[in-house]
Protein backbone atom coordinates (compact mmCIF):
# COMPACT_ATOMS: atom_id res chain seq x y z
CA UNK A 1 0.00 0.00 0.00
CA UNK A 2 1.32 3.53 -0.46
CA UNK A 3 1.10 6.63 -2.24
CA UNK A 4 -1.68 7.40 0.86
CA UNK A 5 -0.81 10.97 0.74
CA UNK A 6 -1.58 11.99 -2.99
CA UNK A 7 1.25 13.79 -4.37
CA UNK A 8 0.37 16.52 -6.83
CA UNK A 9 2.53 18.87 -7.20
CA UNK A 10 5.16 21.52 -8.39
CA UNK A 11 7.00 24.92 -8.09
CA UNK A 12 7.12 28.08 -6.25
CA UNK A 13 10.52 27.71 -4.76
CA UNK A 14 11.81 31.26 -4.92
CA UNK A 15 15.24 31.54 -3.80
CA UNK A 16 17.92 34.01 -5.11
CA UNK A 17 20.21 32.45 -7.82
CA UNK A 18 23.03 33.05 -9.60
CA UNK A 19 22.09 33.84 -13.37
CA UNK A 20 22.32 30.93 -15.80
CA UNK A 21 25.86 29.93 -17.34
CA UNK A 22 26.21 29.22 -20.88
CA UNK A 23 28.37 26.73 -22.42
CA UNK A 24 31.73 27.94 -24.22
CA UNK A 25 31.02 29.05 -27.41
CA UNK A 26 27.86 30.24 -26.45
CA UNK A 27 26.69 33.78 -25.87
CA UNK A 28 23.34 34.34 -23.16
CA UNK A 29 21.25 37.16 -23.15
CA UNK A 30 18.26 37.93 -21.12
CA UNK A 31 15.20 39.44 -23.13
CA UNK A 32 14.01 42.19 -20.73
CA UNK A 33 10.04 41.66 -21.86
CA UNK A 34 8.46 42.67 -18.34
CA UNK A 35 6.56 38.97 -18.12
CA UNK A 36 5.74 37.21 -15.05
CA UNK A 37 5.74 33.40 -16.23
CA UNK A 38 6.56 33.31 -20.19
CA UNK A 39 5.84 29.85 -21.19
CA UNK A 40 4.97 29.17 -24.82
CA UNK A 41 7.81 30.13 -27.71
CA UNK A 42 7.29 30.37 -30.84
CA UNK A 43 9.04 32.17 -34.30
CA UNK A 44 7.50 34.56 -37.18
CA UNK A 45 9.82 36.90 -38.08
CA UNK A 46 9.66 37.38 -34.58
CA UNK A 47 9.45 35.92 -30.94
CA UNK A 48 6.07 35.38 -29.77
CA UNK A 49 5.09 34.56 -26.46
CA UNK A 50 2.76 33.20 -23.77
CA UNK A 51 2.59 34.13 -20.38
CA UNK A 52 1.12 31.91 -17.54
CA UNK A 53 0.66 35.09 -15.49
CA UNK A 54 -1.60 36.81 -17.02
CA UNK A 55 -2.52 34.97 -20.34
CA UNK A 56 -1.76 37.24 -22.63
CA UNK A 57 -0.12 35.94 -26.06
CA UNK A 58 2.11 38.68 -27.27
CA UNK A 59 4.83 39.83 -30.37
CA UNK A 60 7.69 40.81 -29.14
CA UNK A 61 8.71 43.77 -31.57
CA UNK A 62 12.31 44.93 -32.69
CA UNK A 63 12.28 47.95 -29.99
CA UNK A 64 11.19 45.31 -27.35
CA UNK A 65 7.42 46.42 -27.38
CA UNK A 66 4.84 43.57 -26.68
CA UNK A 67 1.89 43.66 -29.10
CA UNK A 68 -0.74 41.56 -27.77
CA UNK A 69 -2.25 38.77 -30.52
CA UNK A 70 -5.12 37.72 -28.57
CA UNK A 71 -6.79 38.82 -25.91
CA UNK A 72 -5.66 37.56 -22.58
CA UNK A 73 -6.71 33.97 -22.23
CA UNK A 74 -8.08 32.39 -18.94
CA UNK A 75 -5.14 31.08 -16.71
CA UNK A 76 -5.34 29.55 -13.06
CA UNK A 77 -3.46 26.63 -11.47
CA UNK A 78 -3.93 23.02 -12.49
CA UNK A 79 -3.88 19.75 -11.17
CA UNK A 80 -0.58 19.61 -9.65
CA UNK A 81 -0.60 23.16 -8.11
CA UNK A 82 1.52 24.36 -11.29
CA UNK A 83 0.78 27.82 -13.53
CA UNK A 84 -2.03 26.85 -16.18
CA UNK A 85 -3.50 28.97 -19.15
CA UNK A 86 -1.52 29.39 -22.28
CA UNK A 87 0.67 26.67 -22.60
CA UNK A 88 2.23 26.72 -25.45
CA UNK A 89 1.96 28.42 -29.36
CA UNK A 90 2.40 27.78 -32.73
CA UNK A 91 1.83 29.91 -35.47
CA UNK A 92 0.47 28.11 -39.16
CA UNK A 93 -0.59 30.78 -41.40
CA UNK A 94 -1.89 33.07 -40.66
CA UNK A 95 -3.39 31.90 -37.60
CA UNK A 96 -2.43 32.06 -33.48
CA UNK A 97 -2.77 28.20 -32.15
CA UNK A 98 -2.41 28.06 -28.51
CA UNK A 99 -2.33 24.94 -26.18
CA UNK A 100 -4.91 26.14 -23.08
CA UNK A 101 -5.29 24.78 -19.81
CA UNK A 102 -7.60 25.50 -16.85
CA UNK A 103 -9.18 28.71 -15.21
CA UNK A 104 -8.84 29.86 -12.10
CA UNK A 105 -10.75 28.53 -9.35
CA UNK A 106 -14.91 29.19 -8.98
CA UNK A 107 -14.44 30.80 -12.72
CA UNK A 108 -17.21 29.48 -14.85
CA UNK A 109 -16.60 26.91 -17.43
CA UNK A 110 -15.85 28.14 -20.94
CA UNK A 111 -15.60 26.27 -24.20
CA UNK A 112 -11.55 27.25 -24.20
CA UNK A 113 -10.68 25.70 -21.03
CA UNK A 114 -7.83 22.63 -21.61
CA UNK A 115 -8.56 22.88 -25.35
CA UNK A 116 -6.27 23.34 -28.85
CA UNK A 117 -7.84 26.94 -30.17
CA UNK A 118 -6.53 29.23 -32.98
CA UNK A 119 -7.24 32.80 -33.63
CA UNK A 120 -6.95 34.83 -36.85
CA UNK A 121 -6.50 38.08 -35.11
CA UNK A 122 -6.74 40.18 -31.97
CA UNK A 123 -10.41 40.92 -32.11
CA UNK A 124 -11.76 37.69 -33.45
CA UNK A 125 -13.28 34.69 -30.87
CA UNK A 126 -10.94 31.96 -31.08
CA UNK A 127 -11.98 28.71 -32.97
CA UNK A 128 -11.68 25.57 -30.72
CA UNK A 129 -9.72 22.82 -32.70
CA UNK A 130 -10.59 20.44 -29.53
CA UNK A 131 -11.50 20.34 -26.38
CA UNK A 132 -11.00 16.64 -26.01
CA UNK A 133 -8.41 16.74 -23.36
CA UNK A 134 -7.55 16.98 -19.74
CA UNK A 135 -4.37 18.66 -19.89
CA UNK A 136 -3.16 19.76 -23.64
CA UNK A 137 0.39 20.48 -22.42
CA UNK A 138 2.25 20.49 -25.96
CA UNK A 139 1.64 19.98 -28.94
CA UNK A 140 2.43 20.18 -33.22
CA UNK A 141 1.32 21.02 -36.42
CA UNK A 142 2.04 19.07 -39.21
CA UNK A 143 1.33 20.32 -42.71
CA UNK A 144 -0.06 18.01 -45.07
CA UNK A 145 -0.56 18.19 -49.17
CA UNK A 146 -4.07 17.23 -49.27
CA UNK A 147 -5.50 17.59 -45.46
CA UNK A 148 -3.66 20.84 -44.63
CA UNK A 149 -2.34 20.35 -41.22
CA UNK A 150 -2.51 17.42 -39.00
CA UNK A 151 -2.78 18.25 -35.29
CA UNK A 152 -0.41 16.25 -32.42
CA UNK A 153 -0.57 16.53 -28.64
CA UNK A 154 0.23 15.35 -25.69
CA UNK A 155 -2.10 15.14 -23.23
CA UNK A 156 -0.34 15.42 -19.68
CA UNK A 157 -3.30 14.44 -17.37
CA UNK A 158 -4.77 11.33 -19.31
CA UNK A 159 -0.84 10.50 -20.13
CA UNK A 160 -1.83 10.27 -23.93
CA UNK A 161 -0.10 10.93 -27.46
CA UNK A 162 -2.84 12.09 -29.58
CA UNK A 163 -3.92 13.47 -33.22
CA UNK A 164 -7.00 15.32 -33.49
CA UNK A 165 -9.63 13.89 -36.10
CA UNK A 166 -12.83 16.18 -36.46
CA UNK A 167 -12.48 17.19 -33.09
CA UNK A 168 -11.81 14.49 -30.88
CA UNK A 169 -8.46 13.54 -29.48
CA UNK A 170 -7.84 10.15 -31.11
CA UNK A 171 -4.87 7.92 -29.27
CA UNK A 172 -2.07 6.89 -31.07
CA UNK A 173 -0.40 6.36 -27.39
CA UNK A 174 -1.17 5.42 -23.76
CA UNK A 175 2.03 6.09 -22.40
CA UNK A 176 2.04 3.64 -19.05
CA UNK A 177 2.95 4.09 -15.47
CA UNK A 178 6.94 4.24 -14.68
CA UNK A 179 8.03 1.93 -11.92
CA UNK A 180 9.73 3.84 -9.04
CA UNK A 181 11.88 2.06 -6.34
CA UNK A 182 10.80 2.56 -2.44
CA UNK A 183 14.26 3.37 -1.34
CA UNK A 184 13.87 6.66 -3.36
CA UNK A 185 11.39 7.94 -1.32
CA UNK A 186 11.99 6.41 2.34
CA UNK A 187 12.87 9.86 3.51
CA UNK A 188 9.40 11.38 2.41
CA UNK A 189 7.64 8.96 4.77
CA UNK A 190 8.23 5.49 6.48
CA UNK A 191 4.67 4.46 6.33
CA UNK A 192 4.39 4.87 2.58
CA UNK A 193 7.60 3.98 1.00
CA UNK A 194 9.26 1.26 3.22
CA UNK A 195 12.76 -0.03 2.40
CA UNK A 196 12.45 -3.58 0.96
CA UNK A 197 8.97 -3.48 -0.59
CA UNK A 198 7.57 -3.67 -4.01
CA UNK A 199 8.02 -0.97 -6.23
CA UNK A 200 5.71 1.64 -6.83
CA UNK A 201 4.40 3.41 -10.24
CA UNK A 202 4.10 6.97 -11.55
CA UNK A 203 1.80 8.79 -14.21
CA UNK A 204 4.68 9.04 -17.00
CA UNK A 205 2.93 12.40 -17.51
CA UNK A 206 4.39 13.37 -21.33
CA UNK A 207 4.88 16.85 -21.52
CA UNK A 208 7.21 18.25 -24.21
CA UNK A 209 6.71 17.60 -28.02
CA UNK A 210 8.12 17.59 -31.38
CA UNK A 211 7.91 15.41 -34.54
CA UNK A 212 10.70 14.83 -36.51
CA UNK A 213 11.59 12.27 -38.80
CA UNK A 214 8.16 10.96 -38.64
CA UNK A 215 8.26 10.16 -35.49
CA UNK A 216 6.98 11.78 -32.39
CA UNK A 217 9.92 12.74 -29.55
CA UNK A 218 8.25 13.22 -26.12
CA UNK A 219 9.62 13.84 -22.50
CA UNK A 220 8.17 12.04 -20.08
CA UNK A 221 8.55 14.21 -17.01
CA UNK A 222 7.26 11.36 -14.62
CA UNK A 223 4.76 11.86 -11.85
CA UNK A 224 5.17 12.37 -8.00
CA UNK A 225 7.92 12.09 -6.21
CA UNK A 226 10.07 13.42 -9.54
CA UNK A 227 12.76 11.70 -8.45
CA UNK A 228 16.31 12.56 -9.82
CA UNK A 229 16.97 11.46 -13.36
CA UNK A 230 14.11 10.03 -13.20
CA UNK A 231 12.50 11.56 -17.18
CA UNK A 232 13.57 10.51 -20.01
CA UNK A 233 12.72 11.30 -23.67
CA UNK A 234 11.29 8.66 -26.20
CA UNK A 235 10.03 8.81 -29.85
CA UNK A 236 7.85 6.46 -31.54
CA UNK A 237 6.78 6.63 -35.27
CA UNK A 238 2.97 8.35 -36.01
CA UNK A 239 2.65 5.52 -38.68
CA UNK A 240 1.42 2.03 -37.81
CA UNK A 241 -0.97 -0.01 -35.89
CA UNK A 242 0.87 -0.67 -32.90
CA UNK A 243 3.37 2.34 -32.36
CA UNK A 244 6.35 1.16 -29.95
CA UNK A 245 8.64 3.64 -27.64
CA UNK A 246 12.42 3.89 -27.75
CA UNK A 247 14.06 5.30 -25.39
CA UNK A 248 16.13 8.29 -26.75
CA UNK A 249 17.87 9.63 -23.62
CA UNK A 250 17.37 8.38 -19.98
CA UNK A 251 18.36 9.76 -16.63
CA UNK A 252 17.15 13.68 -17.28
CA UNK A 253 15.68 15.36 -14.65
CA UNK A 254 12.30 16.19 -15.06
CA UNK A 255 12.71 17.00 -18.64
CA UNK A 256 9.63 19.92 -19.77
CA UNK A 257 10.70 20.03 -23.24
CA UNK A 258 12.12 18.91 -26.64
CA UNK A 259 13.58 20.48 -30.03
CA UNK A 260 15.06 19.79 -32.90
CA UNK A 261 17.53 22.19 -34.70
CA UNK A 262 18.31 22.77 -38.47
CA UNK A 263 21.49 21.66 -37.64
CA UNK A 264 20.67 17.63 -36.34
CA UNK A 265 20.81 18.36 -33.01
CA UNK A 266 17.82 17.81 -30.67
CA UNK A 267 17.63 20.21 -27.83
CA UNK A 268 16.47 18.78 -24.22
CA UNK A 269 15.35 20.99 -21.39
CA UNK A 270 15.03 19.86 -17.64
CA UNK A 271 13.24 21.52 -15.40
CA UNK A 272 15.72 20.58 -12.41
CA UNK A 273 16.14 18.77 -9.21
CA UNK A 274 12.89 18.53 -7.13
CA UNK A 275 13.17 19.11 -2.95
CA UNK A 276 10.71 17.65 -0.78
CA UNK A 277 9.90 20.83 1.13
CA UNK A 278 10.71 23.34 -1.27
CA UNK A 279 9.61 22.54 -4.69
CA UNK A 280 11.83 22.74 -7.79
CA UNK A 281 15.22 24.27 -6.91
CA UNK A 282 16.34 27.32 -8.27
CA UNK A 283 19.24 27.00 -10.39
CA UNK A 284 18.66 23.45 -11.57
CA UNK A 285 17.17 23.86 -14.58
CA UNK A 286 19.77 22.61 -17.62
CA UNK A 287 19.07 22.78 -21.47
CA UNK A 288 21.12 20.51 -23.38
CA UNK A 289 21.73 19.39 -26.92
CA UNK A 290 22.36 15.80 -28.17
CA UNK A 291 24.17 15.36 -31.40
CA UNK A 292 21.59 12.21 -33.32
CA UNK A 293 24.60 11.04 -34.77
CA UNK A 294 26.31 10.29 -32.21
CA UNK A 295 24.01 10.29 -29.56
CA UNK A 296 26.06 12.05 -27.45
CA UNK A 297 24.22 14.68 -24.99
CA UNK A 298 26.10 18.58 -24.51
CA UNK A 299 25.32 20.92 -21.98
CA UNK A 300 24.63 24.11 -23.28
CA UNK A 301 22.97 26.58 -20.31
CA UNK A 302 23.10 25.33 -16.80
CA UNK A 303 21.56 26.81 -13.56
CA UNK A 304 18.20 27.81 -15.12
CA UNK A 305 15.43 28.35 -12.46
CA UNK A 306 11.94 26.12 -13.88
CA UNK A 307 13.07 26.95 -17.29
CA UNK A 308 9.47 25.54 -19.72
CA UNK A 309 9.94 26.11 -22.96
CA UNK A 310 12.80 25.90 -25.70
CA UNK A 311 12.41 27.31 -29.23
CA UNK A 312 15.18 26.73 -31.98
CA UNK A 313 14.91 29.70 -34.38
CA UNK A 314 15.66 29.46 -37.95
CA UNK A 315 18.15 31.93 -37.54
CA UNK A 316 20.30 29.49 -35.57
CA UNK A 317 19.26 31.21 -31.85
CA UNK A 318 18.18 29.20 -29.23
CA UNK A 319 15.27 30.70 -27.04
CA UNK A 320 14.04 29.69 -23.54
CA UNK A 321 11.60 30.85 -21.32
CA UNK A 322 11.09 30.43 -17.15
CA UNK A 323 8.40 30.12 -15.53
CA UNK A 324 10.51 32.58 -12.73
CA UNK A 325 9.99 35.51 -15.17
CA UNK A 326 12.55 34.83 -17.65
CA UNK A 327 13.18 34.58 -21.24
CA UNK A 328 16.78 33.58 -22.57
CA UNK A 329 18.33 34.07 -25.92
CA UNK A 330 21.35 32.15 -27.00
CA UNK A 331 23.61 33.01 -30.05
CA UNK A 332 27.13 31.54 -31.18
CA UNK A 333 29.69 33.46 -29.44
CA UNK A 334 31.34 34.91 -33.05
CA UNK B 1 -3.57 3.18 36.22
CA UNK B 2 -7.20 2.28 36.58
CA UNK B 3 -10.39 4.34 35.82
CA UNK B 4 -13.72 4.07 36.41
CA UNK B 5 -16.38 4.52 34.10
CA UNK B 6 -18.70 6.10 35.95
CA UNK B 7 -16.82 8.74 37.12
CA UNK B 8 -15.56 9.86 34.13
CA UNK B 9 -19.01 10.08 32.54
CA UNK B 10 -20.01 12.41 35.31
CA UNK B 11 -16.82 14.22 35.18
CA UNK B 12 -17.37 14.47 31.31
CA UNK B 13 -20.44 16.20 31.93
CA UNK B 14 -19.95 18.27 33.65
CA UNK B 15 -16.86 19.78 32.27
CA UNK B 16 -18.48 20.00 29.21
CA UNK B 17 -20.88 22.80 30.17
CA UNK B 18 -17.81 25.02 31.48
CA UNK B 19 -16.03 24.52 28.16
CA UNK B 20 -19.39 24.85 26.21
CA UNK B 21 -19.57 28.41 27.17
CA UNK B 22 -16.26 29.90 26.25
CA UNK B 23 -15.92 31.34 23.05
CA UNK B 24 -14.89 29.81 19.83
CA UNK B 25 -13.20 31.70 17.32
CA UNK B 26 -13.79 29.81 14.07
CA UNK B 27 -17.38 31.05 12.98
CA UNK B 28 -18.18 28.95 10.38
CA UNK B 29 -16.73 26.10 11.77
CA UNK B 30 -18.46 25.40 14.74
CA UNK B 31 -16.70 23.38 17.84
CA UNK B 32 -17.86 20.01 18.70
CA UNK B 33 -17.19 18.83 22.80
CA UNK B 34 -15.67 15.37 22.90
CA UNK B 35 -16.38 14.05 26.53
CA UNK B 36 -12.85 13.07 28.14
CA UNK B 37 -11.95 9.76 29.29
CA UNK B 38 -9.59 7.20 29.64
CA UNK B 39 -7.79 7.13 26.07
CA UNK B 40 -4.60 5.58 24.90
CA UNK B 41 -1.54 8.09 23.93
CA UNK B 42 -0.08 6.58 20.50
CA UNK B 43 2.59 4.42 22.06
CA UNK B 44 -0.04 2.41 23.95
CA UNK B 45 0.13 4.26 27.50
CA UNK B 46 -3.46 5.54 29.27
CA UNK B 47 -3.83 9.39 29.28
CA UNK B 48 -6.78 10.67 31.18
CA UNK B 49 -7.91 13.05 28.50
CA UNK B 50 -9.50 15.86 29.90
CA UNK B 51 -12.89 17.23 27.90
CA UNK B 52 -11.92 19.28 24.88
CA UNK B 53 -13.53 21.20 21.75
CA UNK B 54 -12.60 20.28 18.17
CA UNK B 55 -13.97 21.84 14.92
CA UNK B 56 -17.00 19.76 13.22
CA UNK B 57 -15.25 20.16 9.80
CA UNK B 58 -12.02 19.97 8.43
CA UNK B 59 -10.34 23.47 7.60
CA UNK B 60 -11.87 25.09 4.49
CA UNK B 61 -10.03 26.90 1.44
CA UNK B 62 -12.57 29.57 2.51
CA UNK B 63 -11.05 29.76 5.98
CA UNK B 64 -7.57 29.53 5.04
CA UNK B 65 -7.76 32.14 2.86
CA UNK B 66 -9.58 34.70 5.17
CA UNK B 67 -6.70 33.12 7.45
CA UNK B 68 -3.58 34.34 4.53
CA UNK B 69 -5.53 37.63 4.30
CA UNK B 70 -5.32 38.38 8.25
CA UNK B 71 -1.98 37.42 8.55
CA UNK B 72 0.13 37.39 5.12
CA UNK B 73 0.94 33.89 5.44
CA UNK B 74 1.55 32.10 2.46
CA UNK B 75 -1.45 30.39 0.78
CA UNK B 76 -1.99 26.93 0.14
CA UNK B 77 -0.23 25.24 -2.64
CA UNK B 78 -3.31 24.84 -4.10
CA UNK B 79 -4.83 27.78 -4.05
CA UNK B 80 -6.57 29.08 -7.30
CA UNK B 81 -7.01 25.78 -8.22
CA UNK B 82 -9.86 25.39 -10.35
CA UNK B 83 -11.71 22.67 -8.24
CA UNK B 84 -10.22 21.43 -5.31
CA UNK B 85 -9.36 25.37 -3.85
CA UNK B 86 -12.74 25.81 -3.73
CA UNK B 87 -14.19 27.69 -0.82
CA UNK B 88 -16.34 25.14 0.71
CA UNK B 89 -13.86 22.31 0.03
CA UNK B 90 -10.93 20.89 2.84
CA UNK B 91 -7.28 22.97 2.32
CA UNK B 92 -4.81 21.03 1.25
CA UNK B 93 -1.08 21.73 0.00
CA UNK B 94 -0.29 22.91 3.68
CA UNK B 95 2.11 21.21 5.46
CA UNK B 96 1.94 21.03 9.21
CA UNK B 97 4.12 23.90 10.16
CA UNK B 98 1.46 26.28 8.32
CA UNK B 99 -1.26 23.82 10.17
CA UNK B 100 -0.33 24.68 13.62
CA UNK B 101 0.26 28.28 12.93
CA UNK B 102 -3.20 28.58 11.37
CA UNK B 103 -4.85 27.07 14.42
CA UNK B 104 -2.23 28.97 17.05
CA UNK B 105 -3.58 32.18 15.08
CA UNK B 106 -7.16 32.03 16.10
CA UNK B 107 -5.79 30.49 20.03
CA UNK B 108 -5.98 26.74 19.07
CA UNK B 109 -3.80 24.14 18.14
CA UNK B 110 -3.36 20.77 16.34
CA UNK B 111 -4.87 18.03 18.21
CA UNK B 112 -2.70 16.13 19.48
CA UNK B 113 -2.22 12.27 17.95
CA UNK B 114 -4.09 11.08 21.74
CA UNK B 115 -7.08 13.68 21.57
CA UNK B 116 -7.42 12.70 17.72
CA UNK B 117 -7.56 9.26 18.21
CA UNK B 118 -10.11 8.98 21.10
CA UNK B 119 -11.93 11.76 18.97
CA UNK B 120 -12.31 9.44 16.18
CA UNK B 121 -12.63 6.05 17.96
CA UNK B 122 -14.01 6.68 21.13
CA UNK B 123 -13.97 4.69 24.39
CA UNK B 124 -15.13 1.76 22.41
CA UNK B 125 -12.26 2.11 19.71
CA UNK B 126 -14.42 2.12 16.57
CA UNK B 127 -12.85 0.98 13.43
CA UNK B 128 -14.13 4.21 11.60
CA UNK B 129 -15.28 7.42 12.84
CA UNK B 130 -19.28 6.09 13.11
CA UNK B 131 -18.42 2.59 14.42
CA UNK B 132 -17.05 -0.97 12.57
CA UNK B 133 -19.27 -1.39 10.03
CA UNK B 134 -17.60 -0.86 6.69
CA UNK B 135 -17.07 2.46 4.61
CA UNK B 136 -19.83 2.69 2.27
CA UNK B 137 -20.59 5.18 -0.26
CA UNK B 138 -22.37 6.98 1.89
CA UNK B 139 -20.14 7.48 4.91
CA UNK B 140 -17.30 8.97 3.85
CA UNK B 141 -15.68 10.64 0.71
CA UNK B 142 -13.24 7.37 -0.25
CA UNK B 143 -10.80 6.22 -2.86
CA UNK B 144 -11.23 2.72 -4.25
CA UNK B 145 -10.77 -0.70 -3.19
CA UNK B 146 -7.07 -0.66 -3.99
CA UNK B 147 -4.71 1.37 -2.89
CA UNK B 148 -4.64 4.91 -3.76
CA UNK B 149 -6.69 5.81 -6.31
CA UNK B 150 -9.69 8.20 -6.40
CA UNK B 151 -12.91 6.65 -6.67
CA UNK B 152 -15.92 8.32 -7.66
CA UNK B 153 -18.33 5.90 -6.78
CA UNK B 154 -19.41 8.29 -3.31
CA UNK B 155 -19.67 11.30 -5.82
CA UNK B 156 -16.70 12.91 -5.57
CA UNK B 157 -13.33 11.63 -7.49
CA UNK B 158 -11.39 14.15 -5.49
CA UNK B 159 -12.20 16.42 -2.13
CA UNK B 160 -15.43 16.82 -1.61
CA UNK B 161 -16.68 20.03 0.67
CA UNK B 162 -16.70 19.91 3.93
CA UNK B 163 -19.77 18.27 5.64
CA UNK B 164 -21.03 16.36 2.54
CA UNK B 165 -21.28 12.69 4.39
CA UNK B 166 -22.94 13.45 7.57
CA UNK B 167 -23.38 9.27 7.95
CA UNK B 168 -20.05 9.16 8.34
CA UNK B 169 -19.91 11.63 11.17
CA UNK B 170 -18.66 10.46 15.02
CA UNK B 171 -21.17 10.26 17.52
CA UNK B 172 -20.55 13.56 19.12
CA UNK B 173 -20.99 15.16 15.29
CA UNK B 174 -17.38 15.83 13.94
CA UNK B 175 -17.45 15.26 9.96
CA UNK B 176 -15.69 13.91 7.75
CA UNK B 177 -13.56 12.04 9.93
CA UNK B 178 -12.56 9.02 8.06
CA UNK B 179 -12.23 10.30 4.64
CA UNK B 180 -12.46 13.47 2.37
CA UNK B 181 -8.70 14.60 3.70
CA UNK B 182 -5.82 13.08 5.71
CA UNK B 183 -5.45 15.52 8.93
CA UNK B 184 -2.37 16.39 10.09
CA UNK B 185 -1.92 15.84 14.14
CA UNK B 186 0.79 17.64 16.81
CA UNK B 187 2.48 13.99 17.67
CA UNK B 188 5.21 12.74 16.10
CA UNK B 189 5.57 9.42 14.49
CA UNK B 190 8.21 7.82 15.99
CA UNK B 191 6.71 7.98 19.72
CA UNK B 192 3.89 5.66 18.18
CA UNK B 193 6.27 2.86 17.31
CA UNK B 194 5.79 -0.01 19.54
CA UNK B 195 9.63 -0.44 20.00
CA UNK B 196 10.91 3.42 18.84
CA UNK B 197 14.19 2.42 20.31
CA UNK B 198 14.80 6.11 20.71
CA UNK B 199 14.74 7.13 17.34
CA UNK B 200 15.02 10.56 16.43
CA UNK B 201 11.75 12.69 15.60
CA UNK B 202 12.00 12.98 11.58
CA UNK B 203 8.39 12.18 10.88
CA UNK B 204 4.77 14.20 11.64
CA UNK B 205 1.47 12.06 11.25
CA UNK B 206 -1.46 12.42 9.62
CA UNK B 207 -4.59 10.31 10.34
CA UNK B 208 -8.30 9.36 8.94
CA UNK B 209 -7.58 8.81 5.40
CA UNK B 210 -8.53 10.44 2.10
CA UNK B 211 -10.51 10.94 -1.00
CA UNK B 212 -8.07 8.57 -2.12
CA UNK B 213 -7.73 5.95 0.00
CA UNK B 214 -8.98 1.91 0.35
CA UNK B 215 -10.16 0.50 3.77
CA UNK B 216 -7.35 -0.42 5.37
CA UNK B 217 -5.98 3.31 5.17
CA UNK B 218 -9.55 4.68 5.85
CA UNK B 219 -9.63 2.78 9.44
CA UNK B 220 -8.81 5.39 12.37
CA UNK B 221 -5.92 3.77 13.82
CA UNK B 222 -4.01 3.68 10.35
CA UNK B 223 -0.71 6.33 11.04
CA UNK B 224 0.35 7.81 7.95
CA UNK B 225 4.14 8.95 9.08
CA UNK B 226 5.43 12.28 6.50
CA UNK B 227 7.79 14.41 6.13
CA UNK B 228 6.21 17.96 8.19
CA UNK B 229 7.51 20.35 5.98
CA UNK B 230 5.58 18.27 2.92
CA UNK B 231 3.43 20.69 1.36
CA UNK B 232 2.25 19.62 -1.75
CA UNK B 233 -0.30 16.56 -1.17
CA UNK B 234 -3.35 17.32 -2.87
CA UNK B 235 -4.93 15.11 -0.04
CA UNK B 236 -3.65 16.54 3.42
CA UNK B 237 -5.82 18.79 5.43
CA UNK B 238 -6.34 19.73 9.17
CA UNK B 239 -8.78 21.18 11.87
CA UNK B 240 -8.25 22.57 14.96
CA UNK B 241 -9.09 21.68 18.75
CA UNK B 242 -9.06 23.71 21.67
CA UNK B 243 -6.05 23.58 23.77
Amino acid sequence: MRRALILLALLFPSVAVADPTPAAGWKLEELPLGLKQPSGLAWADGLIVTDLATGRVVRVKRDGVLVDLTKPLPVGIDVMGQPTGPYKVKVFWHSIVVSQGWPDANAEPAPTDHAIISFWNSEMAPRITSSDFWNPYDFEIIERPIDLAEVIAVDAGKNTLVRIEGGAAKVIYEFPRLKREPSEMSALSPTEFAEGTEPYEVDAVPAGLAISDGRAWVTLFGGFPFVPKGGAVVSLALEGDAPTPRTEVGGLDSPIDVEFTNDGHMLILEMGAFDMATGFVAGTGRLSAVDLRTGKPEPLLDGLDRPITVLAAPNGEIYVSAISGHVYRLKRAQ
Amino acid sequence: MRVRPVLTIVFCVCGGGAIADQAWPLPDNPPVMIPGGAALSPAGEAVQLPTFRISKFEISNAEYRRFVAETGHRPSHFDGHAEIARDAYPVVGVSWDDAMVYCRHYGLSLPTETQWDWMARGRERREYAWGNEAPGADHANRGGMACCQPDDSDGFAGTAPVGTFPKGDTPEGVSDVTGNVWEWVDGWYEDGLADNAGEAHKFRVLRGGAWNSDDAHLKASYRLGYRGDFRYAANGGFRCVEP
